[in-house]
């Protein structure tokens, strides 16, 4: 028989136990090795005390209802046991908090449900003993149910990670706890590799969910905070943390690539998250291209590992030179309009802006739809037609054009002169042509130009050669 | 594929079976109650006026692509990459000993019995060019042009026998069945040229490849996109000129009387084989300006039949060099050439390594470098992906046809490493990808499946092989089935 004098002392013993556990086991400490043990045990104990109040909750409700005449006393054992139970698991699970791994602001609230489960186990039984109010005895009890049911949510999303729970819950489920897992797409921002900072979008969360919770801005064990660019300027350590271009001399690398076992190695083995090679993978990768902190994606050298690496967290081709640009999709009746006017138009690829258009006659260069597409037109094929150098100097109108080909036209280059300020423009083919030293004049100052193929042409051998001087990585070609 | 497409197609796919289950169980029935109910009935079927598009007309890539066409140099039977680009100094000291017994555990081969001899390099090799790649003495002509292409050491394939290994190849798969490279390329691309097939094969040497014209066929693809042999010899096209006494005119006006006949079927039955049919039919009447034309390379001037070493009228390899640039400088896609006669056994003269096989050398040397280069002062190597290669390698043993040795000398076939080179089309120059061991015999690094090859090329045309599909049978197919990988390293 549970006396009130039982119920008192019970919760009176909790209530300090409680206490000195949680100013005792600093969560910023380091768990002492012979609680390791006890600690990872936190998951099973935990369930112990659930059985034991959700078996107490049973009794309680069946006696609500009529059903059961006896057994208060069974509950009120069942609320010791709990409590005493809940108790244990909480020792167990402060130790396992300070093992690291965990986010700080959950695990906080967690253990905050974990003791107040406890003390409302005893402070229940201590009510139901003491003064029998039913209102009093059924608000505990819902309190119990929903600190369980919460604490064992946050407890499943720390260690198995967000939306282990709801992962495979219905729909109507998930739209009411509105908890579904990460996609990979989501963990870096990829979604503009031009502009973006490797360091933004890929370094730093990497160092914020494997490093941080011990080396972050709440924490700075051994002196060393890896959550912001200035964090990780200031450090000043006896070895380098970074050494831009040399990833393996970088202590950063050199600590989380130890092997198991190894007692520096980083992060901990206890640590319930660990580095993933593809994660070190991608910390090289920045280290190797100079550990710069504003370098965007584009700009950095990408081995096929670090592209795999970054396509499977849904980095798409980047794109350059003229696909970076921002160009609206072509309207579908202007481009209609110029393949009536003797033009041939082809989409460069699915969902791509960009036009090639190929003519045998300059009446498709007159037409009234092509001054409105010289945004999205960038090849122009006008070989073995009658063009001449006059259409030619007006093709500077095109300035997103990357490939113009003039070939098999009495052309003397002369309207070249139209086509320097096109930045994007890397191949020019006039092959049989009257083209002449004059006219490579006009492809000198061309910015972007890659390959002029000028076989068959009247260029001198002497011109040629002064072409190729001023343009020496470019693929001048006479066919020689 | 995109969704509109998809979805005429489903539409086509339910027709057909409806339009048969229909027929067959209530067809009597219906006719009587449409006639009852007169035209209006009819009148109120769906049409369809998309599904009478042209199946040949341009349709964009998945991505901006590098290249525009291919020509792939097929050299059937499958030349020995020891003859001539992987080079083996260690074979020439092991030439005339017996193989070791852990190289032939759990191996076979197709002739190969018992221990077999090593077989030491049959030619001299020299670096050539500023990349320093090996070329064989029987490559004369191409190692001049060494810096432009990049090689493919450690090709490997899953099949040891011509005709499933060529399936292999070009269909993805060593069983019949299934569409063709150029089919895939044509059915995602369109054609470019409206006079001309969009996937053309042409065929030298004394046979046809060992896996007949499955190797360039369209499998469950709508048979439009089928390669389409052109000849330099004779007729271009077999059966495409009208008969005598027949005016063009006539012609025309009886093929539009067919496409009308096979219009009205089409609309009854929604079948896509018929539509075609009607392409094929227009196609063909196009053709027969347009192909003579393309074909007659006596327009061609004197130096560029030097240059390939090409005679009007003759049917060789060289010749279809030629005939390869002009087509894909009018627009055609993909054009397959085969030249047979590489089986290097050494069981006779013809196809012994220091006989038949010098003289295919000759056949091909001066040719596939000629057309490197002319594509190239051209401008339109930059655009046109060269492939060549055989469907699998040659063992570095001596060929022991069941136990005997051979009167010549000869390599059996061997599928775990062989050579193959691409050029143009967005491919490194002066590069080689791959590397097998000191006696050719495996692949060290850089391995590269069949697969791979054609993922590679699906790339190069603005294609990510993985969504390039058809639905047939109740599941998506695409030409790497289920593997290929897209060899990055080689892309520049």
């Amino acid at each position: 028989m549970i006396t009130s004098r039982i119920a008192r002392w019970n919760l009176i013993a909790i209530s300090v136990l409680l206490l000195l556990f949680f100013f005792w086991i600093d969560p910023t400490g380091r768990a002492p090795g012979w609680t390791r043990f006890f600690a990872r045990a936190h998951p099973a104990l935990v369930h112990a005390p659930i059985g034991i109040l959700i078996f107490g909750l049973v009794l309680e409700f069946l006696k609500g209802v009529g059903w059961l005449k006896e057994g208060d006393n069974i509950i009120n054992i069942a609320l010791i046991l709990a409590s005493w139970g809940a108790l244990k698991s909480v020792a167990a699970g402060l130790w396992l908090g300070q093992m690291g791994g965990y986010p700080t602001e959950v695990l906080f609230l967690h253990k905050m449900i974990g003791m107040a489960i406890t003390l409302l186990a005893a402070i229940l039984l201590y009510v139901r003993v003491e003064m029998p109010k039913r209102s009093l005895v059924f608000a505990s009890w819902v309190c119990i149910l929903v600190g369980m049911t919460a604490a064992g949510e946050i407890g499943g999303k720390m260690t198995h990670g967000d939306g282990f729970s709801s992962e495979y819950a219905p729909g109507f489920v998930q739209a009411v706890i509105g908890d579904f897992p990460d996609p990979m797409s989501e963990r870096f921002d990829l979604s503009d590799a031009a502009m973006v900072s490797v360091f933004e979008s890929i370094v730093l969360p990497i160092l914020n969910e494997k490093c941080a919770s011990c080396h972050g801005a709440d924490r700075g064990k051994g002196k060393l905070r890896l959550h912001s660019e200035e964090a990780i300027s200031a450090h000043d350590g006896d070895e380098p943390l970074l050494v831009a271009g040399k990833p393996d001399e970088s202590l950063l690398i050199q600590r989380i690539t130890l092997p198991d076992g190894h007692e520096d190695q980083m992060p901990p083995p206890f640590n319930a998250k660990p580095i993933s090679h593809a994660d070190v993978e991608l910390l090289k990768w920045w280290i190797a291209n100079g550990a710069s902190f504003d370098q965007a994606i584009a700009e950095m050298d990408m081995s096929l590992n670090v592209r795999t690496i970054l396509s499977a967290y849904g980095l798409g081709a980047i794109r350059s030179g003229v696909f970076a640009l921002d160009v609206p999709m072509p309207d579908s009746l202007l481009v209609a309009q110029l393949e009536a006017d003797g033009a041939w138009v082809k989409n460069v690829a699915e969902s791509e802006p960009f036009l090639e258009i190929k003519c045998d006659d300059i009446a498709c260069l007159g037409s009234s739809a092509i001054d409105s597409l010289t945004q999205q037109i960038i090849s122009i094929d006008i070989s073995g037609s009658n063009v001449t150098d006059q259409e030619v100097s007006q093709m500077g109108r095109f300035q997103h054009l990357t490939r113009l080909d003039l070939s098999r036209t009495s052309i003397n280059g002369s309207g070249l002169s139209g086509l320097i300020n096109l930045e994007f423009l890397e191949y020019l083919n006039v092959y049989d042509t009257q083209t002449n030293d004059e006219a490579l004049e006009h492809i000198k100052p061309m910015k972007s130009i890659a390959a002029v193929y000028l076989w068959q042409t009247a260029a001198t051998p002497e011109g040629l050669e002064a072409l190729q001087n001023a343009l020496p990585n470019v693929e001048v070609n006479a066919g020689e | 594929m995109n969704i509109l497409d998809e979805a005429r197609l489903k539409y086509a796919h339910l027709q057909t079976r409806r339009h048969f289950l229909k027929s067959f169980s209530a067809g009597l029935g219906g006719a009587a109650l449409s006639s009852m109910l007169g035209p209006a009935a009819y009148a109120a079927q769906p049409q369809h006026p998309f599904l009478i598009d042209d199946p040949l007309a341009p349709k964009p890539p998945h991505f901006a692509p590098k290249a525009k066409n291919v020509i792939f140099l097929h050299m059937a039977g499958a030349p020995s990459q020891l003859e001539l680009f992987d080079y083996k100094p260690l074979l020439e000291r092991l030439d005339g000993q017996q193989t070791p017994e852990s190289l032939l555990e759990g191996k076979r081969f197709a002739f190969i019995r018992g221990v077999p001899k090593m077989l030491g390099p049959q030619a001299n090799f020299k670096q050539h060019g500023d990349s320093g790649a090996w070329i064989s003495n029987h490559l004369p002509h191409f190692s001049s042009v060494a810096d432009e292409v990049t090689f493919l050491k450690a090709m490997h394939t899953d099949e040891f026998n011509h005709a499933p290994a060529q399936l292999l190849m070009y269909t993805g798969s060593p069983r019949l069945g299934r569409p063709s490279l150029g089919s895939w390329a044509v059915y995602g691309l369109g054609s470019e040229n409206q006079n001309l097939p969009g996937f053309v094969v042409l065929i030298s040497g004394a046979a046809a490849p060992s896996a007949g014209a499955s190797v360039y066929g369209s499998g469950f693809l709508p048979s439009v996109y089928q390669g389409i042999q052109c000849r330099s010899q004779g007729d271009p096209v077999l059966f495409l000129s009208d008969p005598d006494g027949v005016p063009r005119d006539l012609r025309r006006a009886s093929i539009d009387a067919i496409n009308e006949i096979n219009r009205q079927q089409y609309e009854e039955t929604q079948d896509p084989e018929i539509l075609t049919r009607i392409a094929q039919y227009e196609l063909a009447f196009r053709m027969q300006m347009s192909v003579p034309e393309a074909m007659d390379i006596t327009t061609e001037p004197d130096y560029i039949h030097q240059e390939y070493g090409t005679a009007p009228g003759e049917l060789s390899f060289a010749n279809n060099c030629l005939l390869a640039r002009r087509l894909v400088e009018r627009g055609v896609r993909f054009v397959q050439l085969f030249h047979w006669g590489w089986d290097s056994h050494g069981a006779g003269e013809s196809e012994a390594l220091n006989h038949g096989f010098v003289d295919r050398c000759k056949e091909t040397d001066q040719a596939m470098t000629a057309l490197i280069l002319d594509l190239k002062r051209r401008g339109l190597l930059d655009e046109t992906l060269i492939v060549w290669g055989g469907e699998f390698g040659r063992t570095p043993m001596l060929e022991n046809r069941s136990g005997q040795d051979n009167p010549f000398v000869g390599r059996d076939h061997h599928s775990d490493a062989y050579t193959m080179w691409m050029a143009g089309g967005g491919i490194k120059k002066g590069f080689t990808f791959g590397e097998t061991d000191e006696i050719g015999y495996q692949a060290v690094s850089g391995q590269t499946h069949v697969h791979d090859l054609q993922a590679t090329i699906l790339n190069q045309l603005g294609f990510d092989h993985k969504k390039l599909t058809f639905p047939f049978q109740g599941r998506d197919f695409r030409l790497t089935d289920v593997g290929g990988r897209v060899i990055h390293e080689i892309l520049s």
